[in-house]
């Protein structure tokens, strides 16, 4: 009886040692896939994410794993993990749910960094919103709109909406309409527009400026110049181009006409009598 | 417009040491140091003005023309007047601006382009490349090239197959300059890899004569390149190969 109970007490005992140390090796296989999985993803996430956004990431991996095989080291110990599994299904379900656009920024966050359509210092159109980018983080981009104000827009929106950026490319195009008489001789006017795109520093030989006659308007025949600028002085370009422009007309005798209405009067009888004031003598 | 100075020895010593009563004249760039000790440094972009202790020696060297009036690309495209035939092993010449770099210690006061400022892109809207513009003929030897002011000198090799250049590109930014003994300045040797998909230019940085002297001074403008510019790669650039058409009939 007693032999039995001893066998017994040890044989439970060395079931006991058996499964401590299997869990043991679980959790110490977990450990060390997770510390690879970690060492994996700081190597191939480091180079082209900050450390902000890479970092967050590979700790959520990290304790997931970790978590994972200590709930897989709990089973040779006959506990059932299936009701906690349910549980924590239902848990995540339910935090899932309650932080669904919390978790959509953020995933769309690490998608932006990934794929980077925008970047700090880039002037863009965001959902509307234009200016410069000031920051990004793994929840939302902020803009500095031109006028001064700092929008801040959630990267769920971002990655969602159409993205224009006027940086990312290699030359943009500057573009001025402007009206001249129609008694002006067309190609001195052309010629004139070139000249002035031709000594800007910052209009592009190639691909060259042009100047045409867009549009034979109501009181202006309306010439448009076009050049290629580096698109960081895009902007400073058009202003420099548009101010000197009248200057340059000027200086060529070609006039830039106000608006003009040629009135007609048919079946008029009996004379149309005018006033005059002032000015005549 | 030539190279003027109020001291002719001043033009011969690269980098030039502006001392008080002093004024330089490179092209369109004027660097005058008065007595009262104002500098006025312009070009036809604009001027520069600081006031510098007289013991405080002034220098202006010659700078990769990257920086007037926008720094917004590390490289430099020579259209040639005329298509040049080059084939292996052969040699051109050219001229290449260069802008002036006005300093007091390691501080820049003023960069100043001596020759007008054109960009181009070299290639298509989509992935050309963003260069500074010069036009300049291609000569057999250096002899042949006009009077270089406010440009230096490059001698270009080409290796590969025979190829009809319009112009050559290459990275600026971690160039020397080297001067001769009449202060003639010059780029290093570019090499012309040339193939039939394009030719790749890389500034070997070897002086393109001998007897020739660095210009040290250079290397200190390396510390104010805008971060974008620390990217090496050479300059590549497509080109049309045609080839000749052969009767069949």
């Amino acid at each position: 009886m007693a032999e039995d109970i001893l066998s017994g007490l040890a044989g439970a005992i060395r079931g006991s040692v058996e499964n401590f140390v299997i869990a043991i090796l679980v959790f110490t296989a977990g450990l060390i896939i997770a510390y690879f999985v970690r060492s994996l993803m700081r190597r191939s996430l480091k180079p082209k994410l900050p450390p902000h956004v890479y970092r967050p990431l590979e700790l959520l991996v990290f304790y997931s794993l970790l978590a994972v095989s200590g709930i897989a080291a709990l089973y040779p110990f006959g506990i059932n993990l299936s009701g906690l599994l349910i549980a924590g299904g239902f848990a995540g379900i339910v935090v899932g749910l309650a932080a669904q656009n919390t978790l959509g920024n953020l995933v769309s966050g690490v998608m932006l960094l990934i794929e980077q359509p925008l970047r700090i210092g880039d002037p863009v159109n965001v959902a509307g919103v234009s200016g410069v980018v000031v920051g990004i983080n793994i929840f939302s981009t902020r803009i500095r709109t031109w006028d001064g104000p700092i929008v801040r827009i959630p990267n769920n929106t971002v990655f969602n909406e159409i993205i224009t950026n006027y940086v990312r490319m290699r030359a943009r195009r500057v573009e001025i309409a402007i009206g001249v008489h129609y008694d002006t001789d067309i190609d001195k006017a052309i010629e004139t527009v070139k000249r002035l795109m031709e000594s800007h520093p910052l209009c592009l030989v190639n691909p060259g400026p042009e100047a045409f006659v867009d549009q034979y308007a109501d009181s202006a025949i309306v010439i448009k110049m076009r050049c290629w600028a580096p698109p960081q002085a895009w902007f400073a370009t058009k202003i420099e181009l548009q101010t000197r422009l009248k200057k340059a007309l000027d200086e060529a005798g070609i006039k830039i006409p106000y608006p003009q209405l040629d009135l007609h009067i048919v079946d008029q009888e009996e004379d149309l009598r005018v006033r005059l004031r002032g000015g005549l003598e | 417009m030539p190279i003027h100075a109020s001291d002719n020895e001043l033009l011969l010593r690269v980098p030039w040491r502006i001392e008080a009563g002093q004024w330089i004249e490179i092209g369109d760039a004027r660097i005058e140091r008065r007595e009262n000790g104002d500098l006025e440094a312009c070009d036809r972009y604009g001027c520069a003005t600081a006031r510098i202790p007289k013991g405080q020696p002034v220098y202006a060297a010659p700078i990769p023309a990257i920086y007037r009036v926008l720094t917004a690309t590390p490289y430099i495209y020579i259209d040639f007047e005329s298509s040049v035939y080059i084939e292996d092993g052969e040699d051109y010449w050219a001229l290449a601006p260069y802008e002036v770099e006005v300093y007091v210690g390691d501080i820049a006061v003023a960069r100043l382009s001596p020759v007008e400022v054109k960009f181009t892109l070299v290639g298509d809207i989509v992935d050309g490349l963003l260069a500074r513009y010069y036009k300049s003929i291609a000569a057999y030897t250096k002899e042949e090239l006009p009077d270089p002011v406010g440009t230096a000198v490059v001698r270009f090799i080409v290796r590969g197959t025979s190829i009809l250049l319009p112009g050559v590109g290459f990275n600026a930014v971690s160039t020397r300059f080297y001067v001769d003994s009449t202060g003639l300045i010059y780029y290093p040797t570019l090499t012309v890899e040339a193939s039939n998909g394009g030719v790749v230019v890389k500034t070997s940085g070897d002086p393109p004569l001998e007897g020739l002297r660095e210009v040290v001074e250079v290397r200190r403008a390396r510390r104010h390149i805008a971060a974008f510019l620390q990217q090496t790669q050479p300059f590549v650039m497509r080109v049309q190969v045609q080839k000749r058409s052969l009767a069949t009939q």
